[in-house]
């Protein structure tokens, strides 16, 4: 008994995997195409849109009847009015809005989705930018620019300063002076 | 300032629940805006249910105000709104058509004849094409047009007393001002 459910489910999978995708199993309609470019184009109008009732499921994947009246509808405009696909999506839009648009236009109601993005780049940048400029900078006295100025090996005053900007310099000036800011952190 | 500072997280947190209740509570994802709101009913030609050999156009909607009520047999709501059809016809002098909507003329016929008949007359969309022209996704939607065949108003989703009396009194009432004032002018 469980062997022939298994023998089924096996036969189930082998055919399933026949078609070419889960998707196009996911319909039934039979459709008749002129030829493989109209049905291509089809396929990417009905993968394109929205189904208006499961709201989320394009028109491709769902078995709702107004889904099925669509696809229908999308085949009539495409290969017996011979719509281009713009012109599809034009009275797709007239009729059920912008929600068969999974990609909104952008208008006034619109504006703040495609921008927000934007706008949370700018702010993360210039909070970072501040975050990196408020890092502390040593305070170093005499004898410690002194020894600092042993330790580089050099007296040149320039040298010192290099390294006194630790915080930022560290980072970026590198491995040689870090350790330098390292040693100086121990020798506090 | 740093002790304001320390707000800044719980302030982000309210923005995104105040975000969430606005999209999510007060905005039902099932009812889409009407993209043929404010703009004319569409041409079409459709047989009438009581005469399926007569094929009547956008003509006969026209001339004075008219809800016009997607149903079928097959959808619940629709039999839930049935009643307050009734109450509009007996009350009002509203002219209510039907679009029998992908449903069966024998079971549509059955239907009135048995809970009664509230539609001037009823339109036949046997195959959901005029549904389609119309941004219908479900049943029953209702269309208000105004005297010139413009769509004023869409309901998806039954009519009841409530919205008749928050939505579509008031969308009425500004039509007969509207035809009124026409008039005096």
């Amino acid at each position: 008994m469980i062997a022939r459910l298994l023998l089924n489910c096996a036969v189930a999978v082998a055919l399933s995997s026949l078609g070419t995708s889960a998707r196009a199993a996911a319909q039934v309609d039979i459709y008749q195409f002129p030829d493989s470019q109209t049905e291509a184009r089809y396929r990417g109008l009905i993968d394109e849109f929205r189904c208006p009732k499961c709201l989320n499921t394009n028109l491709a994947g769902s078995d709702a009847p107004i889904a099925r009246d669509l696809r229908r509808t999308v085949h009539r405009l495409v290969v017996e009015e011979g719509f281009s696909d713009d012109q599809v999506r034009d009275f797709l839009q007239e009729r059920y809005g912008d929600f068969v648009l999974y990609s909104p236009p952008f208008k006034p109601g619109t504006w703040i989705l495609w921008l927000a993005p934007l706008g949370f780049v700018v702010l993360g940048a210039v909070v970072l930018a501040r975050t990196v400029r408020r890092k502390d900078t040593l305070q170093l006295d005499a004898s410690e620019q002194r020894r600092i100025a042993a330790i580089v090996g050099t007296q040149s005053t320039e040298a010192v300063n290099a390294v006194t900007n630790v915080g930022v310099n560290a980072a970026d000036s590198g491995a040689g002076s870090a350790e330098v800011a390292a040693q100086l952190e121990q020798d506090r | 300032m740093k002790r304001a500072r320390l707000y800044l997280p719980l302030g982000i947190f309210l923005t995104i629940i105040a975000f969430g209740y606005a999209g999510f509570e007060l905005n039902d994802p099932h009812q889409l805006p009407s993209a043929l709101l404010g703009k004319p009913f569409p041409e079409f030609s459709a047989p009438l249910l009581a005469e399926p050999a007569r094929v009547v156009d956008r003509q006969v909607l026209l001339g004075t105000p008219v809800l016009v009520n997607v149903w079928a047999t097959w959808c619940p709501t629709c039999k839930a709104e049935h009643e307050e059809l009734m109450r509009i016809r007996r009350q009002t002098d509203l002219r209510i058509v039907g679009i029998n909507y992908k449903d069966q003329r024998a079971k549509a016929l059955r239907w009135l004849a048995d809970y009664g008949n509230p539609y001037d007359f009823v339109l036949q969309d046997l195959d959901g094409g005029l549904g389609v022209e119309l941004g219908v996704y479900g049943a029953p939607e209702s269309f208000l047009l105004d005297a010139q065949g413009r769509i004023v108003y869409k309901r998806v989703g039954d009519i009841n007393p409530r919205i008749w009396r928050d939505e579509l009194l008031p969308h009425l009432e500004t039509l007969e001002v509207g035809s009124v004032s026409a008039d005096l002018r």
